[in-house]
């Protein structure tokens, strides 16, 4: 017993999961500046309506394009709308679409993976095919039918995306989960008499919660701009109302005579995700109690 | 009447290169407050056997083909999931193998050991901590106040054996299983693992399956042998008997392996051959191939297990017919 102390001298005083995560989340410079850019950007999206400078929707077609100023700091787009105001408009569509849409298909995903994983069997192969099966399946075609049946609405446009990204989550999820109860201390939970759902909710996911924060934060941006290509395609988000892809999408028809339209969304646009991607890999060790990094 | 009574246990895997016959038709009876050591050397089926009666063997590819095991009046092999659940953890425990894996790396000691407790018991978290600390206590963990909030990562090897029989013992099982408990832990701790099954056995009147390939661990816990080979038991015996009376042509090779620090100019003696993989049909003897007695009988008889002595059993269909006896008692001294 002398000996093996010595592996414990390091001892950690804190209680739970959370509070040690929490205190390593803090050690972690990157994580905590993208966190606060993101805090920041939210804060901004909710307050929108009240500190908008302009309106994001009324036109002002003698001033057209103008180059940032004192009155327009981001500039004006083609029909003199003010774009710092259009960009923080469009980041409460995008930032919404973001969360709700990764939320969607994270819990779908989640949920389908790990069961499918851990079953095992003829569960595992039928809920396999049903995800390949939806794969095969046209986007496209499948969120039209949805805004044909429901008829169109943001909160729809979040389900539809949501829908159609889990796919790739339970595929993942799947693929951890069927590593994981093959170790003993699975086989020590089942022999335990814990509850299958249990297990998996408090034995196996934690586990995997490397790859699940990392694909969160990739699945994010992608839906961001999936939100945009359905806008374009006129299923999404309508005019005047804009969204960050949306805007960015313009910006690439005119970035030869008005780069700004271009540089601004974009820029706002890859702050976010550079945000997000830092503080997934910062709560990624964070939540790892193995984790050195302190 | 025994703890636990096992009757014809089949367990076969189907696998692609055919079937598996991993335990084949094995019996045998745990009486309250005995330890039982299964040995035999990989792949013999001990495993197999102990995670059949608990039904953790993964259905496909393996199957249970048919048995009974009658543990305090259930049958464990046919009774519903839920009263399985019930069963696990609260009155049979099962200690494995590999400590280092054994143990959740996302949960801390504390929640480890008191989860099924509250599950089982039905007791407030409070008096789950008290008993979760009084256990750790009890199996030689110093300072358990802090180590419930610790991480597997931060205990040692030999500890985290602590904590695994810890988490067993703490509802209070009348059956532990042990899976080679000691196999992935250095010789002294080892010994210290092997002492505190002892102590905690006889302290809490429980019995205890001990699995292990090691002959020289068997005889220093359990009260009765069962050897194993290819899937089923060769000899079964008061430990006492089995080591100094062998009635078998494979626990008296096994025994002659032992490297002995008397003879060490002597060459170790090897058994020769390799065991059976289960898939071939055998139609005599599994060990047949590879026994020195063989005759042309043992090719093609199936030899059943039969009390040779008191409480003594053998496979062997020599030593049935009074042969050998002699020779084996010789060939170990």
């Amino acid at each position: 017993m002398k000996l093996s102390d010595i592996n414990a001298i390091e001892i950690e005083k804190g209680t739970s999961l959370w509070s040690n995560s929490w205190y390593r989340l803090k050690q972690n410079r990157l994580a905590m500046i993208g966190l606060f850019i993101l805090l920041i950007m939210v804060i901004i999206s909710l307050f929108t309506p009240r500190i908008a400078p302009y309106s994001y929707e009324v036109q002002d077609l003698n001033l057209g394009a103008t180059p940032p100023s004192a009155e327009h700091w981001l500039g004006t787009d083609i029909f003199g709308r003010d774009m710092l105001t259009r960009i923080m408009y469009g980041g409460r569509v995008s930032l919404a679409v973001g969360f709700l849409a990764t939320a969607v298909s994270l819990i779908i995903g989640v949920t389908w993976g790990s069961v499918s994983g851990f079953s095992g069997g003829r569960v595992d192969s039928v809920m396999m095919r049903i995800v390949d099966i939806l794969y095969a399946l046209p986007f496209i075609i499948f969120v039209i039918l949805l805004m044909v049946v429901f008829g169109r609405n943001l909160f729809l446009l979040f389900m539809a995306i949501g829908a159609v990204e889990w796919l790739t989550m339970a595929r993942i999820i799947r693929g951890q989960v069927l590593s994981i109860r093959e170790k003993e201390y699975i086989d020590s939970a089942i022999m335990t008499g814990i509850p299958k759902s249990r297990i998996i909710s408090r034995h196996i996911l934690p586990n995997a919660i490397g790859p699940i924060i990392v694909y969160t934060t990739l699945t994010i941006p992608n839906v961001i701009l999936l939100e945009s290509f359905l806008s374009f395609l006129g299923l999404g988000i309508q005019p005047p109302m804009c969204s960050w892809g949306l805007l960015i999408n313009y910006g690439v028809e005119t970035m030869e005579e008005y780069p700004w339209l271009l540089i601004f969304p974009g820029v706002v646009l890859s702050i976010t995700l550079f945000s997000l991607n830092f503080l997934g890999d910062g709560l990624r060790d964070a939540l790892d109690p193995k984790s050195t990094r302190r | 009447m025994a703890l636990l009574e096992v009757r014809n246990l089949k367990t076969y895997f189907y696998t692609r290169y055919g079937i598996s016959r991993a335990v084949d038709d094995i019996s045998f009876d745990i009486q309250k407050g005995e330890t039982v050591g299964i040995v035999g050397e990989s792949g013999s089926g001990k495993s197999v056997s102990c995670y059949s009666l608990l039904r953790l063997i993964a259905v496909p590819p393996g199957r249970i083909e048919s048995g009974r095991a009658i543990f305090n009046g259930t049958d464990l092999l046919s009774c519903a999931q839920r009263e399985l659940r019930k069963i696990r953890g609260n009155a049979i425990s099962m200690v494995f193998q590999d400590s280092m894996s054994s143990l959740n790396p996302y949960l801390t000691i504390g929640l480890q050991l008191t989860e099924h407790l509250l599950l089982h018991k039905g007791i407030s978290k409070f008096e789950a901590r008290e008993k979760a600390i009084s256990s750790l206590l009890e199996v030689g963990i110093q300072d358990p106040e802090s180590r419930i909030n610790q991480y597997p990562h931060q205990l040692s090897g030999g500890m985290r054996q602590r904590v695994m029989i810890a988490m067993a013992l703490i509802t209070g099982p009348l059956l532990l299983i042990a899976d080679e408990p000691t196999t992935a832990l250095d010789v002294t701790i080892q010994a210290q693992i092997i002492d505190l099954i002892n102590d905690l056995k006889k302290k809490k009147d429980m019995s205890v399956i001990f699995i292990t390939h090691d002959l020289g661990v068997i005889a220093g816990i359990s009260d009765h042998v069962l050897v194993m080979y290819g899937g089923k038991i060769m000899e079964s015996g008061e430990t006492r008997d089995v080591y100094y009376k062998p009635i078998h042509p494979y626990t008296s090779a096994l025994l002659k392996s032992i490297p002995s620090v008397e003879q060490k100019d002597k060459e170790l003696y090897v058994i020769p051959g390799h065991p059976p993989e289960g898939f071939e049909d055998i139609k005599g003897c599994v060990f047949a191939s590879r026994c020195e007695y063989v005759q042309d009988k043992c090719m093609v008889t199936i030899p059943e297990l039969m009390e040779v002595s008191n409480r003594h059993y053998s496979s062997c269909l020599r030593i049935q017919e009074g042969a050998l006896l002699d020779v084996l008692k010789e060939g170990d001294s």
